[in-house]
């Protein structure tokens, strides 16, 4: 074989090695042959692996330590945060509730009604209950002591008063208070 | 003699002897050695063109060998990997994730509504301790505003005089009401039928989160002793409608002129 044939096939071999080979391998596309995945793209693969491994790993930290806290959370605290905010509202029973909390401060309603609350706003849910009472100040004060602590949880809306026509006739009193569920 | 281009060297002498011998150089400067030089050159030159052909020739096929393993160690950890995702995948199965979550969520939004939560108890702690003998309060209203996330105060009542309404307000606008009343708008400010002024106080009212034992009114009799500016005249104060006393008993109060006694 000639020098000069020996060369030519070189280069001709070199640029077939590369246009056959290393391109199609490196990025993919090649005239001839494609691979099924380029090294390009494996490694863009590897590397959305990597970083999906690094957040799966964060996850699974955050959600052993979760489950670390949440196992130390005993039955009965968790049934007394479903009675503070429960998973939904049943109306009878929450007006029983109140009404029992108005029995147990020994001021009985004058009237008492049901609202649903506004819109769901960071997934909570609410709803209102409105009541009268005509009862003394200091008895009033007993009465909204027990609502603050109740297990489940009222917000104040609004409590109006005004003083009555006559010293020796009870005050109105009228109160609006919110209380939530988890939506 | 026959023509020729060629010129004949005579073999003989001009005058008849036999030539001299002309000697011959043992090497020539010319001819053979210069032409072997550029033979040699010519023929390295070839070989180093092949060889860097061969070089680069080489080189391409280690890459394309070196891309092929590549790639499949490329593969082969995707696959490791993908192993390792699939195990996290179904160690987090494993866990009450649902639960959990709905757990987290129960909690953050009762840390939300205690940190906000309310005690009407606190406002009026706040009315009684601040009351200035010669005002009665006739109206009370705590509105929760959803717009300021904040609740709002307004206090309907009556005043012997103006006076005591400024003293009132002063009161108001000093330490420790401060803390949970922070601006005071006095409004309606009329006379009426019996002599005595009355007027509307609002005001924005910070109570979320508070309970009536963890506000702190220690300073504000102390304080109103010390800075209230003389009443003049004697007046007896109104029966309030927010007594501090805890019972229903009218808190009547005689003011003789300097100052107001402190309630507390």
């Amino acid at each position: 074989m000639s020098k000069n044939l020996l060369n030519l096939l070189l280069i001709v071999g070199t640029f077939a090695v590369y246009y056959l080979l290393i391109g199609p391998l490196y990025k993919g596309v090649g005239g001839v042959w494609q691979p099924t995945e380029s090294v390009q793209s494996l490694r863009e693969l590897k590397s959305q692996y990597d970083e999906t491994l690094n957040q799966a790993d964060n996850l699974f930290t955050q959600a052993e330590t979760l489950r670390s806290q949440y196992s130390r959370v005993t039955d009965e605290q968790k049934a007394k945060m479903k009675v503070m905010v429960p998973d939904s509202i049943d109306k009878v029973r929450l007006l029983s509730e109140v009404y029992n909390i108005s029995v147990e401060a020994g001021i009985p309603f004058n009237e008492l009604a049901y609202s649903d609350g506004p819109s769901t706003t960071n997934g909570r849910g609410s709803a209102g209950i409105s009541f009268t009472v005509k009862t003394t100040y200091p008895q009033f004060k007993v009465l909204m002591d027990t609502f603050e602590k109740s297990l489940r949880l009222f917000s104040i809306q609004t409590v109006n008063f005004a003083a009555p026509e006559r010293e020796s006739d009870p005050t109105s009193y009228q109160v609006k208070l919110e209380t939530y569920f988890i939506k | 003699m026959p023509f020729s281009f060629k010129p004949e060297i005579s073999q003989t002498t001009p005058n008849g002897d036999a030539p001299l011998p002309v000697p011959t150089p043992a090497a020539s400067f010319g001819g053979t050695a210069v032409s072997s030089l550029m033979a040699r050159e010519g023929e390295h030159g070839k070989s180093l063109v092949q060889l860097v052909l061969m070089a680069v020739f080489g080189a391409a096929v280690l890459i394309a060998v070196g891309l092929f393993g590549y790639q499949y160690y490329l593969s082969s950890q995707i696959d490791a990997k993908k192993a390792l995702l699939a195990d996290y995948e179904s160690r987090l199965a494993t866990l009450p994730l649902e639960d959990m979550r709905k757990l987290s969520n129960r909690i953050k939004i009762i840390n939300q509504l205690v940190k906000e939560h309310p005690s009407a108890n606190v406002a009026f702690r706040i009315v009684e301790d601040s009351i200035e003998n010669q005002v009665t309060y006739e109206r009370f209203e705590l509105r929760y505003n959803p717009q300021t996330k904040g609740y709002a105060l307004q206090l309907g009542g009556v005043a012997p005089n103006y006076k005591s309404i400024a003293q009132q307000v002063d009161t108001l606008k000093r330490k420790p009401y401060t803390t949970y009343i922070q601006d005071i708008v006095v409004e309606g400010l009329q006379p009426n039928e019996t002599g005595n002024i009355g007027f509307t106080l609002k005001m924005p009212i910070l109570i979320a989160g508070l309970l009536p034992e963890g506000i702190n009114l220690s300073d504000g009799a102390a304080a109103r002793v010390a800075s209230t500016s003389p009443i003049m005249g004697t007046s007896s104060s109104t029966m309030p409608i927010l007594p501090t006393t805890g019972t229903t008993t009218p808190v009547t109060g005689t003011s003789t002129g300097t100052t107001t006694s402190p309630r507390r």
